[in-house]
């Protein structure tokens, strides 16, 4: 029997390998998937809680919002990602460790 | 520059462009005409000079020379009447030894050197002459030293000539350490060594009379090693070896007038007992010169002790307190005695011709070789005459107006006095009669008597009689000799003081005509017992065996030898030695002390040694330890201090500095751990 636990649990888990991803991830899209982990796993939460007070339909809704601007924000990101390899011809984000020209 | 000045200064300068103009031509055809000429110009400059300064107001002329520290020293040049006279006089005399010189020296191989230094000697004594600051009369004054050094001892092959050049130098540097002495004691005294400042400083500020003594001694000392006097003279007749109108220039003109110069000017600050001490040392000379000059065969040493003998008159009349009378003489003297060298040179070249290889021990110098010159050389004759009258003092010549004016002098001061002027006095007077002695002596022998040479038993064979030399030589002696008459002096020939030279020289003189008369009998009876007694002696030929008794004497071997003042001295210089070199040999009666010094020198090593040393060495040592471990301790603990706080800074800084970027993720992975402390404070 799947519990509330257990959609916590996978949420945390889900969450902490997104943060380690996140962290740890040299290649910026491959820490950007680690950003997407992290939202999903806030998106497994919210629809957790929505299910023990189903009366409201915020937790839902909030989840829907979550991914339309998790959509968004992958694309500005991305398209981020994309200027910035054109500019240090690189997406390792060690090197990227400056805001100013050089 | 004004025209006086500039005519001045020609006339002084003008022997010295004479050196340099025969230094740079060079050719011997050519080096007496220009060295005349320029000596020429000199007697116009000086006699234009004369006749501006003469009886006017002095020329003077005053350049900046130098500073040390606050010491300003100027070069001062003064043309008075007293200047004026005696440039004149030395460049007349110079002009008559430069022509007389021209045919004397005629094929001397080195007749530039010749030129060049009676130039030289003329110009230097010019500077004695001109210079008011004392110290440049000093300079002028070696520099004639240094010209009678080189002009005495000019024919440098000859050894005695070399060793009497060496001797006039030497004699002449002991007096000039009393010159030195003498400016050091006025510089400190009045801070200055300009003559005429002295004299105006004399006459108002207080004075120090020790000083004064002092530089009174010291001048004293100059003028007696420059004027021959008695320690002193010794240098004089061995002066002769130069050339004969060198010794001419020296006797007359230039060297030994430069001493009697120099204590006329210096006449004004001499202390009363320098002056009795001048006078002892003149009357002195004077008698034992002339007593020296009775007994000598060469003509020229004869001429020499004459010139001590006059030179100490000139002393004398210092002394007496009448530096006029002594300028008067001195000047009288001058072309008298430039005469009489002249003439013996002239007699001397003469002589020189009659000598043959066979002739031994033939002395061209020797007056017992000559004789009857009268008749073979008749006008060298009559100027040599006329300027031995002088030297004798016989009336009508000025030769008589300048010693009686000295004797006059003399004489009133011992009649005043009394004491050791008395002493004075009487040296003086038979001075004057042993002069009148020689004089007549020295006529017989050269003129009189018949030629020496001809009574030679081997040299009669190729005798060639003496002749008359060329106008050249002999001009000269009878200018001189014309010069010697009384009235280019005074009018009368018996007033003998206050002739036109006395009265415009302005030195101090003083008025003694009340003994005037007296001296004059006194000094004529005096000149005709000289006479007379030689005339006795060897114009009569009376006292024949009182002759030969007299050479045999003490007194004789006194006289030839100068009172055996050069063997005094050897005697004294070579004792001298001796006795060094005899402490030298001495077994040391000191030894206990040497050898306790050397005990206690070793034991005062061994202490240092292992002592001061060891204690040194320790503290060397415990200096190096300690620095060492100062060092340790800097070095470790110091600054491990130090660094343990940067160390600590910096760890600090790495807290506050990490979060702050270096990486994107890590400012992420530090939101995170806030963001969860936070959260965990407020839950």
């Amino acid at each position: 029997m799947v519990t509330f636990l257990h959609y916590m649990l996978a949420s945390a888990f889900l969450f902490s390998i997104g943060l380690a991803i996140a962290l740890t991830k040299r290649s910026a899209i491959v820490a950007l998937m680690g950003v997407e982990l992290m939202l999903n796993a806030a998106n497994i939460n919210l629809v957790a809680f929505n299910m023990k007070n189903p009366s409201l339909a915020d937790g839902h809704v909030f989840a829907i919002f979550v991914i339309v601007i998790a959509a968004a924000e992958v694309c500005v990101a991305l398209a981020l990602i994309i200027k910035l390899f054109q500019y240090f011809k690189s997406v390792d984000l060690h090197q990227l460790n400056q805001l100013k020209e050089k | 520059m004004n025209f006086i000045v500039f005519i001045t200064l020609l006339g002084c300068i003008s022997p010295l462009l004479g050196m340099f103009l025969i230094q740079l031509i060079g050719k011997s055809a050519l080096v007496d005409k220009i060295g005349t000429t320029l000596i020429g110009v000199s007697i116009v400059c000086h006699l234009f000079v004369f006749s501006n300064v003469w009886g006017g107001e002095p020329i003077v002329l005053s350049i900046d020379w130098l500073k040390i520290g606050q010491h300003q020293f100027n070069v001062d040049f003064k043309w008075d009447a007293l200047t004026s006279i005696l440039l004149s006089m030395v460049s007349v005399i110079s002009l008559f030894v430069h022509v007389f010189s021209s045919s004397y020296m005629q094929g001397d191989p080195s007749l530039k050197r010749y030129y060049s230094l009676l130039g030289l000697f003329t110009f230097s004594m010019f500077g004695v002459l001109i210079s008011d600051h004392l110290i440049f009369l000093y300079l002028f004054w070696e520099l004639v030293g240094f010209c009678s050094y080189m002009l005495i001892g000019f024919w440098r092959e000859k050894q005695l000539a070399i060793s009497a050049a060496k001797k006039a130098f030497v004699v002449n540097r002991i007096g000039d350490a009393g010159f030195m002495v003498a400016l050091v004691a006025l510089y400190s005294q009045f801070n200055t060594l300009s003559l005429s400042e002295i004299q105006s400083q004399f006459a108002v500020s207080e004075l120090h009379v020790h000083l004064l003594m002092i530089a009174g001694v010291g001048v004293t000392l100059a003028a007696m090693g420059k004027s021959a006097q008695i320690p002193f003279a010794v240098w004089l007749p061995d002066a002769m070896q130069g050339p004969t109108p060198v010794s001419a220039l020296i006797h007359a003109a230039t060297m030994v007038a430069a001493g009697i110069y120099l204590l006329v000017r210096c006449y004004f600050f001499l202390p009363e007992e320098i002056l009795l001490c001048i006078a002892l040392v003149g009357g002195v000379t004077a008698f034992v010169a002339a007593f020296a000059a009775l007994t000598q065969y060469d003509i020229k040493r004869i001429l020499a002790f004459s010139t001590i003998s006059q030179l100490g008159y000139m002393m004398l009349s210092i002394g007496v307190g009448d530096p006029s009378s002594s300028v008067y003489h001195l000047i009288t003297h001058a072309f008298f005695k430039a005469g009489l060298f002249l003439g013996a040179g002239a007699v001397i070249h003469s002589m020189h011709q009659v000598s043959c290889d066979i002739c031994k021990g033939f002395d061209p110098q020797d007056i017992r070789w000559m004789g009857n010159l009268r008749k073979y050389m008749p006008k060298t004759f009559i100027g040599f005459s006329i300027c031995l009258a002088g030297l004798a003092g016989v009336p009508f010549t000025t030769g008589f107006l300048s010693k009686d004016a000295i004797l006059t002098t003399v004489l009133a001061r011992g009649l005043e006095d009394g004491g050791i002027w008395i002493f004075i006095m009487i040296l003086g007077f038979s001075a004057a009669a042993l002069t009148s002695f020689y004089c007549l002596r020295m006529f017989y022998h050269v003129f009189l008597k018949d030629l020496g040479i001809a009574n030679h038993k081997v040299c009669k064979d190729c005798l060639v009689l003496p002749k008359e030399v060329n106008s050249k030589m002999y001009l000269p002696v009878m200018i001189l000799g014309f010069c010697t008459l009384w009235f280019t002096m005074v009018i009368n020939p018996f007033e003998t003081s206050h002739s036109w030279l006395q009265d415009g020289i302005g030195v101090p003189q003083i008025d003694h005509h009340q003994h005037h008369t007296l001296a004059v009998i006194l000094s004529v009876s005096m000149l005709i017992v000289g006479l007379g007694v030689a005339y006795f002696i060897f114009i009569l030929g009376k006292g024949i065996a009182f002759k030969k008794s007299f050479k045999t004497s003490t007194l004789y071997k006194l006289s030839y030898n100068f009172f055996y003042l050069n063997e005094l001295y050897k005697f004294g210089a070579k004792s001298l030695i001796k006795t060094g070199e005899g402490l030298d040999k001495i077994p040391h009666a000191d030894e206990y002390f040497v050898n306790s010094a050397i005990v206690t020198s070793e034991f005062v090593r061994g202490f240092d040694d292992k002592v001061v040393d060891f204690f040194v060495k320790v503290f060397a040592v415990g200096n190096v330890v300690i620095g060492h471990v100062l060092a340790w301790f800097d070095k470790d603990i110091v600054d491990g201090c130090v660094k343990l706080f940067t160390r600590f800074m910096q760890l600090l800084g790495d807290v506050f500095r990490k979060p702050q970027g270096e990486r994107s993720q890590s400012m992420i992975a530090w939101s995170v751990i806030l963001l969860a402390i936070i959260l965990g404070i407020l839950i």
